[in-house]
């Protein structure tokens, strides 16, 4: 488990992280979302051991991370630019992260490569940016180490290659001990494969978890009630967070259990009611109006 | 805290990765070392074949063994380059991601970068060391005592390596990017010396009694500028570009240490400050914030106090020093701004330092020009005075032999003054007073230079406290010489102003000895020698002696004038040489003693002629002594041997 304790990371007296608390669970993966500078690259750099934090620690299995090589060893951090060797080729990568990475699986990653259709012998400085993106993730997958850390590692890859990644990361959870942990500022590219998500903004974390409960907890209803009197007492019997109407289709967000919002619906005697799968795009607006943070047009 | 991660592997993918460095480096080494000896030395063979074995070696040793100034000096670049290529990760954000991010403590990535960088050095310097040797195993010219003179020569190339990568290491780490590095580098290599010279051309300028302040010129003290820089310490070294050979200078194993011992400080204050540095420096001017200010004072208060030194050798006006203070401070730190912000419009963001720096500037500048200190005026008061000396720069003083390798020359003043202290001063210390009063009326150095009213001497004091002040004043003339002729009387200050007084006769057996004489048309030589000096004159002057020799060994090894400049100054001195014989030397020894013993100051004073003594042909400096018409038994002498004069050849 990785443990964010009360981290905090100025740069030239501007304030990137802001005692940022978050835990990180194992075997599961880890969603860190926010707005174009919220401080996502700087929290994976802290977490990865490249920035020192001014204030707090991260713990790594109950080991700080900084300075630490017993800690260190169990993460691969594949940062948004990475940097290869000049001339390098994906096979003089490997062999460095062999080196590196003791537990580095070559097999895999030589048969990754082919299967990816990237020649391992051209050198990656010919590449293209999704391929360059491509190999490196490559790499650090096969690095086989506890916790990967991945910045922005969607960015520049193509649909399929999207997808294929999010394949890979969902067979390494299958088949050994693995939590990666993704941070973008795209909801929609990690909402299918976390887990958990933590929210990121203005260096500080708004909040961090489970998708699932999350989802269990909120729901997004689609109704038409004739009576208008009989609407507005359900939209007072519920915990809305969110409602819009248009024409006589009223929508709302409600917070609370799943048959209790339905009964409470169905008392009401709709024409028409649906309750609809929530995206993780509007529990996020929900949820971060609730806390107090207008950031709709900021994250979305 | 241990890594898992080999070290062995690291440092052997480092050196793949710097292959190319090595590449370069070894076709540069081989050309430079190997080839060239071979070059050499196939010159050598051409030219001397048939010749000793051991000229030859020595060509050899020359250029392979110590003291190569071309190779020390390739070695020093080859340093700063292997420092800059290894260790510019440190400047790049997205490398420092990957390093980082590793599972190794910074000192493991400190050591696997430093060792595979330094090997990517020695590798092919040590090949081509071994190639030069292999080259004289085919000459013929190695021996054993070689051989171990090139085995020492490359141990000090490498730590001549080490000096400079981990001097331009310590530059890299300060830094955060390769243009700051450049900067810090140049910084570190000439900032104590550019130090050095402000301070001295101050007190050139401002402290008229200070004797640097008299002898001031552009060179500084071997020592200061040994210690001036990690490169300048390598370049410096004793005897450094001298040809040292197979049967020359050897390095001491106390100064390879003092070697080792920088290059193991400059390391470990390099891997500190790496400790130290955060991340995220890399691709700021500075890796350490706070300096900033520091630096920029430290560098823009000496170039304000340079500008403000020009401009009191250009216009002797206050104004104008104000101005050149501000504008050249102003300039200084708006340069630095630029460099640290890479934005012409923060330049001026910074007002502050602009402002601190000209105060600065002008406290320091004003109270060197103001004398705010009293330094000109200075004078122990009487009873903490310990010791007292005196030297007279008219004098011409000229005892290498007896004081150690000390001349009259600029430098060895305060060695010479250290010689004639005296406990018994009452009469120097008034001297003194009256020097210090002329300071008070404004009677500096150089002040009216042409009045012969008063004379320049060179005055120590020493405190019973065991300071020791050194200090040049303008006296009344006939104070000092009434001193210097009472001071005359005491015996321990002639011996000392005379040493010749004290040679044994061992000594006095083993000289060579000249007179020189200038004054030619005074004939108190007596007519035999004038005539022979009339001669030589006209000779000279029809350029039958004038002549330039063809070949420059011959100029050196014949010439009988070439400690005096060669054959031009006879040309134009008027001068002659009046060979003393082996078998007379004594009598003109014991006949010039005797004659110190009723000489005044006065009538040493000024004298332009000369008895010069050697110990060999080969020596450089003559022992001289003054010689004036008072010298009545020695001038007796000399005119018995006056038909000899002349023909300049040492006897």
């Amino acid at each position: 488990m990785i443990r964010i304790e009360e981290v905090t990371k100025k740069f030239d007296g501007i304030l990137a992280l802001d005692h940022v608390n978050a835990q990180i669970h194992e075997n599961s993966i880890f969603g860190l979302v926010g707005t174009n500078g919220a401080g996502k690259s700087t929290l994976l750099r802290v977490a990865s051991g490249v920035l020192r934090p001014e204030q707090g620690q991260v713990l790594v299995d109950e080991l700080p991370v900084w300075e630490n090589p017993q800690a260190k060893e169990k993460i691969c951090f594949i940062p948004d630019t990475a940097w290869f060797f000049p001339n390098a080729t994906a096979n003089v990568m490997r062999d460095y992260y062999r080196i590196v990475f003791p537990g580095f699986d070559q097999a895999r990653f030589d048969d990754l490569i082919a299967k990816f259709e990237l020649d391992p012998r051209r050198k990656l400085s010919t590449f293209s940016k999704g391929m360059k993106k491509q190999v490196s993730v490559l790499l650090g997958i096969c690095a086989n180490t506890e916790y990967l850390f991945c910045d922005e590692t969607f960015d520049g890859l193509d649909p399929v290659m999207r997808q294929t990644v999010k394949s890979l990361f969902a067979s390494e959870l299958l088949n050994r001990k693995f939590t990666p942990v993704i941070a973008s500022h795209s909801l929609r590219e990690i909402e299918d494969i976390c887990d958990h998500v933590g929210l990121l903004h203005k260096g500080g974390i708004l909040f961090a978890r489970d998708l699932d409960e999350m989802k269990l907890g909120i729901h997004k209803i689609q109704c038409v009630i004739p009576d208008a009197v009989l609407e507005e007492e359900l939209l007072s019997e519920l915990e809305v967070l969110q409602h819009d109407k248009r024409g006589s289709l009223l929508t709302v967000i409600v917070r609370g259990d799943y048959d209790e919002v339905l009964r409470k619906i169905q008392e009401k005697q709709p024409l028409f009611s649906e309750i609809l799968p929530l995206t993780l795009e509007e529990i996020f607006i929900s949820e971060t109006e609730v806390a107090g943070y207008d950031i709709k047009n900021l994250v979305f | 805290m241990t890594s898992k991660i080999s070290f062995s592997k690291l440092v052997r993918n480092e050196l793949h990765q710097m292959s190319w460095l090595a590449s370069v480096w070894g076709v540069l080494f081989v050309l430079l070392i190997p080839f060239r000896v071979l070059l050499v030395m196939a010159v050598e063979v051409s030219r001397n074949w048939g010749d000793s074995v051991r000229n030859t070696a020595s060509v050899f040793s020359s250029q392979v063994g110590l003291g190569h100034l071309e190779n020390t000096i390739f070695i020093l670049i080859a340093g700063a380059m292997c420092a800059l290529c290894a260790f510019s990760y440190v400047h790049s954000a997205v490398k420092l991601d990957l390093y980082h991010s590793l599972a190794l403590g910074r000192e493991r990535l400190f050591a696997v970068r430093y060792f595979s960088s330094v090997l990517a050095f020695a590798i092919p310097y040590l090949v081509s060391q071994l190639l030069a040797v292999l080259i004289g195993v085919f000459y013929r010219v190695m021996t054993l005592r070689l051989l171990f003179e090139i085995a020492v020569a490359s141990v000090q190339g490498i730590l001549y390596f080490l000096i400079s990568y981990s001097a331009v290491l310590l530059a890299v780490m300060l830094t955060g990017k390769l243009l700051t590095t450049v900067f810090a580098v140049g910084v570190m290599g000439f900032y104590i010396p550019f130090l050095v010279l402000i301070y001295t051309a101050l007190q050139s300028v401002f402290y008229d009694s200070s004797l640097i302040g008299n002898y001031f010129d552009s060179s500084l003290p071997e020592m200061i500028l040994r210690c001036s820089s990690p490169w300048a310490f390598c370049l410096f070294q004793p005897l450094q570009g001298k040809t040292m050979g197979v049967t020359g200078y050897f390095p001491t194993m106390g100064e390879l240490c003092q070697l080792l011992a920088l290059a193991a400080a400059l390391t470990v204050l390099a891997l500190l400050l790496y400790r130290l540095r955060k991340t995220e420096a890399a691709g700021g001017a500075l890796a350490f914030g706070r300096t900033e200010g520091a630096v920029k004072l430290f560098l823009a208060v000496p170039t304000a106090l340079a500008a403000a030194l020009a401009a009191n050798e250009l216009f002797d006006s206050i104004l104008w020093e104000c101005v050149f203070i501000l504008l050249f401070g102003t300039l200084a730190c708006v340069i630095m701004e630029f460099i640290y912000r890479w934005d012409i419009r923060q330049v001026l963001r910074q007002k502050r330092y602009i402002a601190v720096t000209a105060a600065l500037t002008a406290v320091l500048f004003f109270a060197m020009r103001f004398d705010i200190t009293g330094y000109n005026t200075y004078i122990p008061a009487k009873e903490d005075v310990a010791a007292m000396s005196v030297r007279d720069r008219h004098f011409n003083l000229h005892y290498p032999k007896a004081l150690g390798g000390y001349t009259y020359s600029k430098g060895d003043e305060k060695k010479l003054l250290d010689y004639f202290e005296t406990e018994d001063f009452d009469l120097l210390y008034a001297m003194a007073e009256n020097g210090v009063e002329h300071i008070r009326q404004g009677y500096g150095y150089g002040y009216e230079y042409e009045d012969f009213s008063t004379v320049y001497v060179e005055i120590k004091y020493r405190t019973k406290s065991g300071k020791e002040t050194y200090r040049g004043y303008y006296v009344d003339q006939p104070l000092f010489l009434d001193t210097m002729d009472e001071m005359m009387k005491q015996k321990e200050f002639k011996e000392k102003y005379f040493p010749i007084l004290t040679w044994s006769e061992e000594e006095i057996s083993a000289m060579m000895a000249n007179a020189r004489v200038y004054a030619l048309d005074t004939g108190w030589l007596g007519d035999a020698a004038a005539e022979a000096a009339g001669e030589l004159e006209m000779a000279a002057g029809s350029g039958e002696t004038a002549e330039w020799p063809e070949d420059e060994a011959q100029w050196d090894e014949d010439s009988p004038y070439r400690t005096e400049g060669g054959w031009e100054y006879a040309d134009s001195s008027n001068q002659m040489y009046i060979d003393i014989p082996s078998s007379d030397v004594k009598r003109v020894v014991k006949a010039y003693c005797q004659d110190l013993e009723t000489v005044t100051w006065r009538d040493l004073w000024m004298a332009t002629d000369y008895l010069d003594f050697r110990k060999d042909q080969v020596s450089w400096y003559d022992d001289m002594y003054p010689l004036s018409e008072a010298f009545e038994n020695t001038i007796e002498i000399l005119k018995e041997i006056g038909g000899t004069a002349g023909t300049g050849e040492r006897n």
